[in-house]
């Protein structure tokens, strides 16, 4: 399986199905806003080719891709790149924030 | 689309005048609606509009200036060129600034800015106010740097490197090629727009020739002695179009002495070539309204690093290609990353909403042949003097191809993405 596809599918089944036990983030919303504006250059709310929209993912299943991403078990330079310097509190409050957006369609 | 009238303006400028006693507080606490002006409609300047007019949900009033109605993105012009993306697709309008998020778009030309009174002057000749004014206007050329290119020949070798109709008239050259013909391309001295650009130009062109003309030959005199990705665009090179490229330094050429636009011969001093088609990219510089505005020390415009700050006036904020952003190489998706922090900084000083540590990313794909393409990008900090790299990356030679095609496909989206991100 490709690195994109397997980003997807653990998209899908960390984020939306809520597969992981639930872990509420307590990360402050507008600093999360500030903190996606990088993201967003690649993930819009409608999906984008290959690139998953993380807009309205559950809070636990974002914390586990970032970190997942951060220790470089999941593959993906530039998202290694852009989870490598985020920090805990960074984490959580861009979690807070795309929690609260309307999944796509 | 809005537009604001000269009534507008002057209604501000009266505004302005009136509370000139309280300039040293900020707008929002003098109780007006504050007013940013910016001046170009790329990455840059469209990104600092939308985010600002966005995020202040209305607090502050947004006008663009931007001359073209229908903007050409300089990123993947090469993928139009390639024949991988037809023309159109890389064209967008201002309609979703407007109708979404209320910018007031102004098609003209700022031909001036005075930064005591804090107005910019169109080329009609109405000025328009502004408490922070955004500077944003990619590049300009320097002609002179290559003798014999001038701005009245250079459709007969294109730089085609602001997008639109040179990039159009360059393909519709390199397909009317003889059989069997040369292209010559000259990339630009450092620094410039696109560091890889030039090399993906090559590819996209070598692309087109092996198909329709494989006899076809690529000459590239480059003034550099190296160049962005350039294990991995020569590992390409040698893949893709065997012996159809031949990339000759500084070093062994002597550079370009002269090009005669009338005989499409290029000399140097290990040999003229005589080119069938060619695209000349001249040495590049900040837009003129930068000269113009008093922004630039040399050839670019010094910046804050946490705001994008110019150094020469703090109430006007460089993005882009025409700023100095140190480790940050003069690209799209750079300029659209200063703009959010710029937008940031903006609404903290105009509204009183928060700011944060400023954060900058980059990326940039290229494409070495169709399903093959390649990336490197980085994130960055405002140190006190400059921007400074805090990680970075670089696709490895010898790549699969399947990560190869990931990467390409991964482009695609991010494209759609970002110009949402600039337009919608």
């Amino acid at each position: 399986m490709c690195v994109v596809e397997t980003m997807r599918v653990a998209t899908v089944a960390l984020g939306y199905l809520g597969v992981m036990s639930s872990v509420l983030a307590d990360g402050d919303p507008e600093y999360g806003q500030y903190l996606s504006s990088e993201c967003v250059t690649c993930h819009q709310a409608a999906v984008t080719g290959t690139i998953p929209s993380i807009h309205g993912m559950q809070a636990d299943g974002f914390i586990t891709m970032m970190k997942l991403y951060r220790s470089k078990q999941l593959e993906n330079r530039t998202m290694q790149t852009v989870a490598g310097r985020l920090s805990d509190e960074d984490i959580a409050a861009l979690a807070a924030y795309f929690s609260t957006l309307d999944p796509p369609d | 689309m809005t537009k604001i009238d000269r009534r507008t303006f002057t209604t501000g400028m009266i505004g302005l005048g009136a509370v000139s006693a309280g300039l040293s507080l900020p707008a929002y606490a003098q109780g007006k609606k504050p007013r940013v002006v910016v001046i170009g409609g790329g990455a840059g300047g469209a990104t600092a509009a939308r985010y600002i007019a966005k995020d202040s949900k209305g607090a502050i009033d947004v006008t663009l200036i931007e001359p073209t109605k229908k903007y050409y993105t300089c990123f993947f012009s090469n993928l139009y060129l390639g024949g991988i993306h037809d023309y159109e697709y890389i064209g967008h309008t201002y309609d979703g600034l407007a109708a979404n998020h209320g910018v007031n778009v102004i098609h003209d030309w700022a031909v001036g800015v005075d930064g005591a009174a804090k107005t910019v002057e169109l080329g009609s000749g109405v000025k328009v106010g502004y408490d922070r004014l955004v500077v944003a206007p990619g590049i300009d050329l320097k002609y002179g740097s290559v003798n014999g290119y001038s701005i009245d020949t250079q459709d007969t070798m294109p730089h085609a490197w602001k997008s639109g109709t040179q990039v159009a008239l360059l393909k519709s050259q390199v397909e009317n090629m003889r059989e069997g013909g040369t292209f010559v391309m000259v990339p630009p001295p450092n620094p410039f727009r696109c560091p890889p650009g030039p090399y993906e130009r090559i590819s996209m062109i070598a692309h087109i020739l092996s198909k329709t003309n494989p006899t076809a030959k690529i000459i590239v005199l480059d003034p550099k002695e190296k160049f962005s990705k350039q294990a991995l665009f020569t590992e390409g090179w040698q893949k893709h179009y065997p012996d159809m490229i031949e990339w000759i330094p500084a070093s062994i050429s002597g550079g370009v002495k002269n090009i005669n636009m009338d005989t499409m011969e290029i000399e140097t001093d290990i040999d003229t070539f005589k080119a069938d088609a060619a695209s000349v990219v001249p040495a590049q510089k900040a837009g003129v309204i930068c000269d113009r505005a008093g922004l630039t020390d040399g050839d670019w415009c010094p910046i804050v690093p946490a705001t994008m700050q110019s150094r020469a006036d703090e109430n006007i904020h460089v993005l882009g290609d025409a700023s100095v952003a140190s480790a940050m190489p003069k690209s799209g998706f750079s300029a659209n990353s200063h703009a959010k922090v710029a937008a940031m900084a903006i609404r903290g000083a105009l509204t009183g909403s928060k700011v944060f540590d400023s954060r900058f990313a980059n990326t940039c794909w290229s494409l070495i042949d169709a399903n093959d393409g390649v990336k490197v990008g980085a994130n960055y900090k405002a140190g006190a003097e400059k921007i400074e790299v805090v990680d970075e990356f670089i696709s490895k030679t010898e790549e699969p191809d399947a990560l190869r095609k990931a990467t390409y496909e991964e482009s695609e989206s991010w494209y759609t993405a970002i110009t949402a991100d600039m337009f919608s």
